[in-house]
């Protein structure tokens, strides 16, 4: 049975994630397992002389863990009502960390929130969904606004179409084609990508040909900029999801290069299905 | 509708005549002008002309509507007999087959073809050996810099309604002159309003030039005749390449030109 990671902080666009995974539930049968993580709460180191630290620091976590508990099983009746199977944990430690190890066990996807990030935050810290697509060993779906009637009718999924694709790329699709979704593959050409429409189009229908794809089309779509380009292309076809793949660069490699996936998972407002490369 | 097919003993007449045949059957107003030109330099092979005649005459028999077909065979200058077919006949349409001859020997020798395109006044239409079926549906209009578009819609917008075709506008972007699909959008959708023109599409491309993205975007589509505009050219113009005459000669679809002021 597949399982659905669903990470939660029960902010609004945790919420709106978890909603969006109900729904997807729903669909396909999967599992769901809602996760919360206590954050260690560094801000609290040097205010209190160590031992009573250690201690304070303890007891306010299990307070924490056992207040999340129950606001997990609260959530988790939702799913209950509608016959879905689901799970509920809650650990200590740092939120993205222990998601990623998590979705190295039995997790087929992660369905997370997100409130984005811009400016110096999003160099230098990041937001948490962003860290988890970097490092996670499975598709993750970023959904930051609310989706009540969630649908996967019309989705865009951007790529070179050169590279080698990943075992979770059939996943993805198997998902699409239950939904009996349109996928859009589209090229976003910029002056500095050039690639001729006629190579694009022999990749694009070498892939449709490799992943058997039924409901499909083939666009290239040009603008200065890749981000802004894959946001119009998007608005002009009234996507309802984007898929993208990420190469999960880390440190100064990240650091320097950055990931547009990353920072599309930041930026805009539809929902992103990311895999890893 | 006047409509002028110049022919030779090329293989590739044979298609210029299929096409001039189809669109003669199309019109009940048509009048259809077969000229078979030789060069002099076969005046003296008198009995291959006289098969040459015989063998066209014989293919043409089952024509139907014969008060409004003529055939003619003239030995001679292919232009100047060109020139005086023009002025003579005044045709609305010239159809023929392209005869490309590349380089430094345009220095030399004349593409018959060429010359017709960059002379005539009326629309004409290029065929090519390798032309398969006649489709006037779908008509290829490539939006570029060059000047005299308008004058080539005013042209072309009678034929359209004959033949009650779409117009497939194409914007083709290379990476030195590139147009995000916005701009070459908007361009579209000024042209069309400007021209008032009804069934469309807008269709953009990227390729290494302007010429290899029509030929390229008009094989991977179903276009039945791809619509350039042409001007008179130097002969060191046609020797280092202009775009229409570059896809007049690379493409295998029909080309429709017309020939506009610079």
């Amino acid at each position: 049975m597949q399982t659905i990671l669903v990470p939660t902080d029960f902010s609004t666009e945790a919420e709106n994630a978890f909603d969006v995974a109900l729904q997807i539930a729903e669909k396909t049968g999967a599992r769901l397992e809602l996760f919360h993580v206590v954050e260690f709460p560094g801000q609290l180191a040097g205010a209190y002389g160590y031992g009573e630290y250690i201690s304070s620091i303890q007891e306010l976590l299990e307070m924490q863990k056992q207040e999340a508990t129950e606001k997990l099983s609260q959530w988790g009746n939702q799913a209950k009502e509608k016959g879905l199977s689901i799970i509920t944990r809650t650990d200590i430690g740092t939120p993205n960390e222990l998601i990623v190890q998590k979705s190295k066990e039995d997790t087929t996807f992660i369905i997370m929130g997100t409130k984005g990030s811009s400016g110096l935050e999003e160099l230098f810290i990041g937001s948490q969904a962003e860290k988890v697509v970097r490092r996670a060993a499975c598709p993750v779906l970023v959904i930051n606004k609310e989706c009540k009637h969630f649908k996967i009718e019309t989705v865009a999924y951007t790529s070179t179409f050169e590279e080698i694709e990943s075992d979770h790329l059939s996943k993805i699709i198997d998902l699409l084609e239950l939904f009996n979704a349109t996928i859009h593959l589209a090229r976003i050409n910029t002056p500095y990508e050039f690639q001729s429409s006629k190579e694009v189009i022999k990749h694009m229908k070498a892939f449709a040909d490799r992943h058997k794809l039924k409901n499909f089309t083939c666009t290239q779509y040009n603008h200065e900029n890749f981000e802004q380009g894959l946001q119009q292309f998007i608005e002009e076809i009234h996507a309802d999801m984007v898929v993208i793949g990420t190469h999960g660069r880390t440190g100064l490699s990240h650091f320097f290069l950055g990931s547009i996936t990353e920072s599309l998972v930041n930026h805009i407002s539809t929902p992103i299905l990311t895999f890893k490369l | 509708m006047k409509i002028l097919v110049p022919i030779d003993v090329d293989i590739a007449s044979k298609n210029a005549l299929k096409m001039a045949f189809k669109l003669f059957e199309q019109n009940s107003e048509a009048f259809l002008q077969v000229l078979h030109i030789e060069h002099q330099d076969r005046a003296n092979e008198q009995e291959l002309v006289e098969e040459l005649r015989k063998d066209v005459l014989s293919g043409l028999h089952e024509v139907p509507h014969r008060e409004r077909f003529n055939f003619s065979l003239q030995v001679g200058k292919p232009e100047q007999i060109l020139e005086k077919a023009f002025e003579k006949w005044q045709p609305d349409l010239i159809v023929m087959a392209d005869q490309e001859i590349r380089g430094w020997s345009s220095l030399i020798q004349h593409s018959q073809s060429d010359w017709v395109v960059e002379n005539s006044s009326c629309p004409v239409i290029i065929t090519h050996r390798e032309d398969s079926e006649h489709n006037f549906q779908d008509i290829l209009l490539p939006v570029t810099k060059e000047p005299g578009l308008v004058e080539a819609l005013t042209q072309l917008s009678p034929w359209v309604n004959l033949w009650g075709s779409t117009l497939h506008l194409l914007k083709v972007s290379t990476i030195t002159d590139f147009y995000t699909n916005l701009q070459a959008k908007e361009e579209l959708s000024r042209m069309v309003k400007k021209h008032n023109i009804a069934n469309y599409t807008f269709n953009y491309w990227n390729a290494r030039d302007v010429e290899s993205g029509i030929i390229e975007f008009a094989s991977q589509n179903n276009i039945g005749l791809i619509t350039l505009l042409t001007h008179k050219h130097t002969k060191l113009q046609k020797i280092l390449g202009t775009t229409s005459l570059e896809v007049i000669h690379r493409a295998h679809k029909p080309i429709l030109s017309f020939c506009v002021a610079r």
